[in-house]
């Protein structure tokens, strides 16, 4: 934000509080990202994009607005705040406004410093890692289409506002994209898969990682064409530790956003400090764990972001909450007032959210399982009252052993029902690369994990012997 | 908003070394947002203008840039730099064509669209006893386009729409449920509060406290919401790219029979059910009405320049781009389909439930984005619904889901109902599905 003083940042925060608003911020983005993609044995494409812009959010009460452009001209920034101030006056406010109070830095550590800013690399590194990915899986067998992509994103953001705050945070990360389509015995599959870091470009400083994941994931994908139907059944379900913690990201985290609870479409609203899940369930966002994809020093409010317990042993603790959610409830923000980029005003988002390890066996989860379904790889969802995850990898158990590999289905349920029926949680907590997910403050990048589970039981959808 | 100020002269003047072919393509978007839940309101305004530029000749490539007051040429230079990396690759480009297209639609007044607004809300708290929470957004979103070339193309168009949004939480006796629903227009009249509001209502009322379920093979109401979400992924099957690339399980069904005889899928330009119009795409070719299934048989793809030549075709203007990854700007070369819908059948939507007889009628689905396979057409879809019987509900159900493959769905259809609604994709309003509800002999269910 070289451009603008600080005397003219307090300007543009005072135009805005002009007819009544009590507080204002001022959100600066630049972002850079550039994109490689790979098919058929060369470069595609090559893209660069850069995002510029800034946000002026004005609040009065529970009354919001929210004020964008990339014209980022002092006159034009004056116009977005007057504009700002104008639509406020538009929703039945008025009067003297909160004074700007002088600036302050904030001083932050961040949680994933980067030591090769990803622009600074060179290109034909950055083609190797393709080509050197596509080599080391051009033997596997069934292969119908492979795209390779290497995207790269440093954004800078700079968050001021009329309490004096003044943050700059920076975020970077790397990833490759692998999108493959397989066939065997005439059944295809589509699948894509990232591999993902929170770095610069020193994330591909072990060669030999991006291709194993290559071949891990070319694996799993023909382990899925293997897979045998089931039939539709209640059993108890294993979730293996890592990215199938992705349950509890769609059945609590999104429910326990300030948005979902304010809202009144969370079944936890209103049941602070009552037990809502089985004893062995503490859950938490945490948004300062180091090498994280959902790691930030601060949320897009300048809000330092922090470790949240959600839920202890069974008992509700807390929400996740942005600025304006948190007013809506009466409570705080606990930094999670998040955004893909300036377009968007903040709302309350997760960060890294997991399952606190326990103490169980793993192996007993599975040995004790008569009939039942071990998931061991988890795609997307969407949260709710009523929540989904697809199950991209899983085996069926039979008298405690794995049978055969299962894919293709999903597992869907009320989450607070479900939750109460966790009756295993091992000792080994694993993280996953993570991903983004979606909602209305567009796309933010997220992980959800956990030490392998066990759920006494589940539906599970499936279609073996239903034909006729 | 009004016309775009982009003057090309000077870029186009000195292209870049290695270029011989220029394109420079300017979007602005401007949106206007109200949203009214109880005390709470949220305004929004927002306006933000992207340039594209792409070129040719002994290098190929692109860049963008939200950066405004940059260099025009330095924009080339980039995407010319960005090319020289990619193998010489040829981007297409459009024959030039010069043409000025507007809806004529005059901006609204944030007080109207307030109105409007405070409107559907206050309707949708007084349709129900039940409802404990509502809240209503109206939007009305502007785009802008002019793309400029070297060769002497000059387009533009601009095109005004409203989308209003209500989503409302009911307690059903210590039931609790939540819904929504998003129509659009082209004006603040097109919407009738409390049409929207008994719409929503009724979609509240089909929820009800889940009782058991056997799983099976069972004659099946899928009603318009659950169509809507499956076609909101489901339109990639008739991507050209993907059809050429064989990853569409469509991929070799161009004149074949991909579903019954009463279904009709097509992409429009515009549509008298929505607000928004698409004129061109971003290679300057005019987007045209393409009929993708006629009576059950596949007639078409979208395509852009390169999928069409790889078909003999030509492009009918679905150039479109993907974002990459987290950026607001979408950068990746595809093709997006515009106004994609089922066409609206002949069967009273009302009538549909009483002619499913014995089955389970869909209510509600989930999760439209990881559910479907494209290339398989496989689908597992979660959702809730009731049960039927004689034509009358028996029972809710929910935590099931439904089974099978695309084109089994598509044939097993025997009744295409009258209740076609258009909304735009979710977030990014990128494109506009619509669908109707839809009578299918035989779909597997899974749940309990």
């Amino acid at each position: 934000m070289a451009s603008l003083s600080q005397r003219n940042l307090s300007r543009i925060l005072e135009e805005a509080t002009r007819t009544g608003g009590d507080f204002a911020e001022l959100f600066w983005e630049d972002k850079e990202e550039a994109n490689i993609t790979w098919s058929s044995g060369g470069v595609k494409s090559v893209t660069g994009v850069r995002t510029v812009g800034v946000g002026i959010y004005l609040l009065k009460g529970v009354k919001s607005v929210y004020v964008c452009t990339n014209d980022l001209a002092l006159p034009a920034l004056l116009e977005a705040a007057k504009r700002a101030a104008e639509l406020l006056a538009a929703g039945g406010c008025s009067g003297a406004g909160v004074a700007p109070r002088p600036f302050q830095a904030l001083v932050l550590t961040h949680p994933n410093p980067i030591r090769i800013t990803p622009s600074a690399a060179p290109m034909p590194d950055k083609i190797q890692l393709l080509r050197e990915m596509e080599l080391g899986i051009a033997d596997t067998q069934g292969l119908r289409q492979l795209d390779l992509g290497y995207f790269e994103s440093d954004q800078r953001v700079t968050v001021a506002n009329t309490d004096g705050l003044f943050a700059e945070d920076r975020r970077t990360a790397c990833r490759l994209r692998m999108t493959a389509a397989m066939e065997r015995e005439g059944k295809v599959l589509s699948r894509w898969q990232d591999f993902t870091r929170p770095q610069g470009f020193e994330a591909f400083d072990d060669r030999e990682a991006p291709v194993a994941f290559a071949k891990d994931f070319l694996g799993r994908m023909a382990l899925s064409l293997k897979a045998e139907p089931i039939r539709s059944c209640t059993v108890p379900v294993v979730l293996d530790a890592g990215s199938c913690g992705t349950i509890w990201h769609e059945s609590c985290g999104h429910p326990l956003e300030a948005a979902a609870v304010a809202a009144g479409a969370s079944e936890f609203c209103g049941r602070l400090g009552e037990k809502v899940a089985a004893d062995k369930v503490t859950l938490v966002d945490d948004g300062t764990l180091p090498g994280l994809y959902g790691s930030e020093a601060m949320d897009d409010e300048g809000c330092p972001t922090k470790r949240n317990v959600l839920i202890e042993k069974g008992v509700l603790k807390g929400y996740l909450c942005d600025r304006l959610g948190g007013r809506k409830l009466g409570m705080p923000s606990t930094g999670s007032g998040r955004r893909q980029d300036y377009t968007y005003a903040p709302v309350s988002r997760m960060t890294n959210t997991f399952l606190a390890p326990g103490e169980d066996d793993e192996e007993e989860m599975i040995a004790s399982v008569d009939e039942g379904l071990f998931v061991t790889g988890c795609g997307g969802g969407c949260g709710g009252r009523e929540f989904s995850i697809e199950v991209t990898e899983g085996w069926w158990i039979k008298n405690g052993r794995l049978v055969h590999p299962v894919s293709g289905l999903t597992l869907n349920g009320r989450g607070l029902e479900v939750i109460k029926l966790v009756d295993r949680v091992g000792g080994k907590l694993v993280s996953e690369g993570g991903g983004f997910c979606g909602a209305s403050s567009g796309l933010v990048p997220t992980t959800s994990f956990q030490p392998r589970i066990r759920i006494s039981a589940m539906a599970i959808g499936g279609t073996a012997g239903q034909e006729g | 908003m009004g016309k775009i100020e982009l003057d090309g002269k000077k870029a186009f003047a000195a292209l870049p070394q290695g270029v011989s072919k220029a394109e420079i393509e300017a979007e602005r978007k401007e949106t206007v947002s109200v949203s009214i839940s109880g005390e709470a309101m949220g305004l929004n305004a927002s306006s933000v203008t992207t340039l594209y530029a792409r070129v040719g000749g002994e290098v190929s490539g692109t860049a963008c840039s939200q950066a405004l007051g940059q260099d025009l040429s330095q924009l080339l230079e980039k995407a010319r730099d960005n090319g020289r990396w990619a193998g010489g690759r040829a981007l297409p480009f459009a024959k030039p064509l010069q043409k000025t297209f507007s809806d004529g639609r005059r901006p609204q007044n944030p007080e109207a669209l307030r109105e409007l607004a405070a409107a559907l809300e206050k309707a949708v708290r007084a349709v129900s006893q039940g409802i404990v929470s509502a809240s209503a957004a109206v939007s009305e979103e502007s785009t802008s386009i002019r793309l400029l070339s070297a060769d002497g193309a000059d387009l533009q168009s601009e095109n005004r729409a409203i989308v209003a949004e209500i989503t409302a939480e009911a307690d059903w006796d210590g039931f609790a449920c939540g819904s929504e629903l998003t129509l659009t227009g082209g004006s603040p009249e097109d919407f009738c509060p409390e049409k929207m509001a008994a719409a929503l209502a009724e979609q509240l009322r089909l929820q009800q406290r889940p009782g058991s379920f056997t799983p099976g093979s069972y004659r099946v109401l899928l009603d318009q919401p659950v169509v809507w979400n499956l076609m909101l992924t489901a339109w990639q099957v008739f991507s050209g790219p993907r059809c050429a690339a064989k990853t569409s399980c469509f991929h070799q069904m161009l004149g074949k029979q991909v579903g019954s005889s009463c279904l009709g899928v097509a992409d429009y330009p515009s549509h008298p059910q929505t607000g928004f119009r698409y004129d061109f795409d971003f290679e300057g070719s005019p987007c045209q009405p393409v009929a993708l299934v006629k009576q059950g048989r596949m007639a078409g793809m979208l395509h852009h320049l390169d999928s069409a030549a790889a078909f003999g075709a030509l492009s009918n203007g679905r150039a479109g781009r993907a974002p990459l990854l987290t950026s607001g700007i979408p950068n990746a070369y595809t093709v997006t389909p515009r106004i994609f819908i089922v066409e609206p059948g002949q069967a009273k939507a009302e009538m549909l439930p009483e002619l499913l007889g014995d089955g389970l009628r869909i209510t509600e689905s989930y999760d439209p984005f990881h559910c479907l396979d494209i290339a398989s057409g496989h689908f597992s879809i979660p959702c809730r619904g009731i049960l039927y019987k004689n034509g009358k509900p028996a029972g809710s159900v929910a935590s099931i889901a439904i089974h099978g493959e695309l084109s089994e769905l598509f044939q097993a259809i025997e009744l295409v109902g009258d209740d076609l609604r258009i909304a735009p994709f979710l977030m990014t309003h990128a494109y506009c599905v619509g669908a109707p509800s839809l009578l299918v002999s035989r779909l597997v269910v899974s749940g309990k």
